[in-house]
C-alpha cells in the first residue's frame, strides 16, 4: 500500500519527473528510465522487455494524480462519479460480476434533468406515428394486456464508453469500460407495436422522444433515431420491468426503449414517442460529431464538422475483468491468478477472449460462454500464470464473432470520442 | 281472559328486550361482523398500497436525485487564473463545473466547443473579447493530460 501510494505522490508533487520517467526524456522508455520507473513503482518490471515503447505502464496511466471521485446516489452502489449536473456515473469494473446487473449497479447516464415519478404509471401514454397507417397512442397499463410480454437479458452500453481512451482527449464523459448492463428487461417488442400501426412504404428511420427536459430547461434533453430495421428486430422492447422490478427513476420510469447493441442514447428513457420517418431524423443528438465515426479516418486531434461520418450503430467488441481490480496487491509467492469477467460485441458473439501479463507477447485463451440470449453479454473465465514476484499488468482482449479483435490502442479517433474500445490494463503488485 | 293477555304482554315485552340487547341498546356491544371482502377488493387495496409506497419512494428518491444536482459550487471550484470568475459565470447555468474540470483540451478544441454549446445547446454565442478571456482561462487551466507532441515531437499532419 506504501508503495502504490507512491506513484501517485510522484505524480502529485511532481508530475514533470513523474512523466519524464514514464516516457524518458528523449521518449521511449528504455534501460535507465526503466529502470527508473521500476523504482518510482517500488517493484521490479519483470517483462520489461515486452514493453511496448511509450506505452505509459497502467498504474501510471490510470489514476495519475487524483484518483477517480465517487459518488453514492441512493440506492445506487458506490459509483465512479463523471458529474452532478447532468447527472452521471459509471460502474467500476469489478462491480460488474454479477450475471444479471442490478439496478444498484448499473451505470447513470443523463443528458438533462431527470423527470419528477408520475403518481400513475399505468395511465402514461405513448404515441406511434408518422410514416404509418393508423397512429397508435396507448396507455403502458393498456401494452401490456394487448401485446405479448417477454423478458430478455440485454446489453445497454453508453455509445460513449472507453472514451478515456483516446489520445488526444476527446471532450464528454470520460468513461472507462464502465458505462455497460446487462440487466433483464420485460416489456413488449417495438415490432408488435410499429406493425399494429402499420408501416407505409416510406418508413426508413425512427425518431425517439422522452419526457427529459434540457439542462437549459429549453426543450427536449435529446432526441435520437435509428435505421427501421433495428426496431424491427426481436429484441428492440418497449420496457417497462428491470431485472422484475419497475424502472427506477433514474433509469427511465415508467417506461422505456431498450435497444440492445447500439448506443444507449437510442434507449430513449421515460420514452413518449416514437415517429416513424421517412430520412434520417435531426433530433438534438444526431448529426455532426455526436454518436458519429468517421469512415475515412482523421487526424488525431484535428477539427471536423463530421459531415462524413457515419451513425455510429453496432458497438464495438470490449470486455471487462470483474474480480480483480486495479492497483491490487498479492501476497509473495503468488504464482496464478483466476480471472473472470464479461465480454460482449453489439449485435455480434464473442468468440474468444485472451489474457496476458507479458505486455502482449505471449497470450492466454480463456473459456468463453455462450450468451443467455442473443444480446446478452458473456461470461469469460480462466487461469495465468505469474513467473515470479513484482509489478504486472493483466491485459484482456476479447475477439467477436466476426474475428475484430480489442485492438492495442484506441483507433479511428473523432472529435466526440466514440468507439474506443483498447486491450484493457489492470495493474498489480505481487509481494 | 287476564292471562292470555299477561302471556303476550311477557312475549313482546322478552322480544323488545332480547332485539333491543342484539341491536346493542344496552349489554355489550358487538360490531357487526363485516362481509368478507372479495379477492378484486383485496387486490385493489394492496395495488393501492404499493402505488402509494411506489410514488412515495419515487419521490424521495427524485429530491435526493435534485438535492445532488443542486449541490451550490463557486468559482473557487476552478483553478485559479484570469478569467476563472467569467468562465464560472458564463459556464455554469446549465451544468456543474464537473464536464469543464474533466476536460484535458487543446486551446483550438476549447474554441470549436464554444460553437458547439452555442448551436447545439442553446448556449448565448461567446464572441470578441469574452471569448478570448474564457478560451484563454480554460486553455491554460485545463491543457491536454500528456505532452501534446508526445515522443515525437508533435504531430505530423497537425500544422495549425
Ligand atoms: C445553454 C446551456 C449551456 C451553457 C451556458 C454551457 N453549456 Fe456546456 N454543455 C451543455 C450541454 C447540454 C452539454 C451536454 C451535456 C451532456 O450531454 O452530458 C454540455 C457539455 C459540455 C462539455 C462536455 C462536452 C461534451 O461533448 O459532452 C463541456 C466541456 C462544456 N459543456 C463546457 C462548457 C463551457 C466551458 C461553457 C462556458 C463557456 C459551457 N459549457 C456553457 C450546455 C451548456
Amino acid at each position: 500500500m506504501r508503495r502504490e501510494r507512491s506513484i501517485q505522490e510522484l505524480y502529485r508533487d511532481d508530475p514533470e519527473r513523474a512523466d519524464a520517467l514514464a516516457w524518458g526524456r528523449r521518449g521511449a522508455l528504455k534501460g535507465g528510465a526503466l529502470a527508473a520507473m521500476g523504482a518510482a513503482l517500488g517493484a521490479a518490471i519483470p517483462f520489461a522487455g515486452s514493453m511496448p515503447r511509450g506505452l505509459l505502464p497502467a498504474a501510471l496511466a490510470q489514476g495519475g494524480a487524483q484518483g477517480p471521485q465517487y459518488i453514492e446516489l441512493p440506492g445506487k452502489a458506490r459509483l465512479i462519479l463523471q458529474g452532478e449536473r447532468p447527472l452521471n456515473a459509471e460502474t467500476p469494473e469489478t462491480l460488474l460480476d454479477d450475471e444479471v446487473t442490478p439496478a444498484e449497479k448499473m451505470f447513470v447516464r443523463n443528458n438533462g434533468s431527470v423527470p419528477d415519478p408520475v403518481p400513475e404509471p399505468r395511465a402514461w401514454k405513448i404515441r406511434i406515428d408518422g410514416e404509418v397507417n393508423a397512429p397508435l397512442e396507448i396507455t403502458l397499463g393498456d401494452l401490456e394486456s394487448r401485446f405479448e410480454v417477454v423478458t430478455r437479458r440485454l446489453q445497454m452500453e453508453c455509445g460513449g464508453n472507453g472514451r478515456a481512451f483516446f489520445v488526444p482527449q476527446t471532450r464528454g464523459n470520460q468513461w472507462g469500460n464502465g458505462a455497460i448492463s446487462c440487466a433483464e428487461w420485460t416489456g413488449v417488442r417495438l415490432r408488435d407495436l410499429l406493425q399494429a400501426a402499420g408501416l407505409k412504404p416510406g418508413a426508413k428511420f425512427t425518431g425517439h422522444h422522452g419526457a427529459d427536459r434540457h439542462l437549459s430547461g429549453d426543450g427536449p434533453a435529446i432526441s435520437r433515431g435509428m435505421r427501421i430495421e433495428k426496431a424491427m428486430e426481436e429484441d428492440t422492447l418497449v420496457a417497462f420491468r428491470m431485472n422484475g422490478a419497475p424502472i427506477p427513476q433514474i433509469h427511465g420510469a415508467p417506461v422505456r426503449l431498450i435497444v440492445p447493441g447500439w448506443p444507449g442514447s437510442l434507449s430513449q428513457k421515460w420514452f413518449t414517442r416514437l415517429e416513424v420517418l421517412d430520412k434520417p431524423h435531426t433530433g438534438r443528438g444526431m448529426g455532426g460529431t455526436s454518436y458519429r465515426i468517421p469512415v475515412v479516418p482523421i487526424v488525431p486531434g484535428s477539427r471536423n464538422d463530421g459531415a462524413d461520418f457515419a451513425d455510429m450503430e453496432s458497438m464495438p467488441v470490449r470486455s471487462v475483468l470483474t474480480n480483480l481490480a486495479h492497483g491490487t496487491r498479492l501476497p509473495a509467492g503468488t504464482r496464478a491468478l483466476d480471472l473472470r469477467g464479461h465480454a460482449w460485441a453489439g449485435d455480434k458473439e464473442i468468440s474468444a477472449v485472451h489474457v496476458s501479463v507479458d505486455y502482449g507477447a505471449t497470450w492466454q485463451a480463456m473459456e468463453v460462454k455462450a450468451p443467455a440470449n442473443r444480446h446478452a453479454w458473456q461470461r469469460w473465465t480462466g487461469r495465468v500464470s505469474l513467473p515470479s514476484d513484482g509489478y504486472f499488468e493483466v491485459w484482456y482482449r476479447a475477439t467477436d464473432s466476426d474475428g475484430r479483435m480489442q485492438p492495442h490502442v484506441a483507433g479511428n479517433w473523432n472529435p466526440q470520442g466514440y468507439g474506443a474500445n483498447p486491450v484493457s490494463r489492470v495493474a498489480i503488485l505481487v509481494g | 281472559m287476564a292471562l292470555p293477555r299477561l302471556l303476550i304482554g311477557l312475549i313482546v315485552a322478552t322480544v323488545v328486550v332480547l332485539g333491543l340487547h342484539r341491536a346493542g341498546v344496552w349489554g355489550v356491544r358487538h360490531p357487526p361482523e363485516p362481509y368478507p371482502p372479495t379477492p378484486a377488493a383485496l387486490a385493489t387495496a394492496r395495488a393501492a398500497q404499493e402505488a402509494a409506497a411506489r410514488e412515495a419512494a419515487a419521490r424521495e428518491e427524485a429530491e435526493r436525485l435534485a438535492a445532488i444536482a443542486q449541490r451550490a459550487e463557486t468559482p473557487e471550484v476552478l483553478p485559479p487564473g484570469h478569467g476563472r470568475e467569467e468562465t464560472f459565470g458564463y459556464c455554469t447555468p446549465c451544468h456543474s463545473t464537473a464536464v469543464i474540470r474533466r476536460s484535458r483540451l487543446s486551446r483550438e478544441q476549447w474554441d470549436e466547443l464554444m460553437d458547439w454549446m452555442s448551436e447545439k445547446h442553446g448556449m448565448n454565442p461567446l464572441e470578441g473579447e469574452m471569448r478570448e478571456v474564457i478560451v484563454d482561462y480554460l486553455a491554460g487551466a485545463f491543457p491536454p493530460a500528456q505532452p501534446a507532441g508526445g515522443r515525437h515531437g508533435g504531430n505530423p499532419f497537425l500544422t495549425d
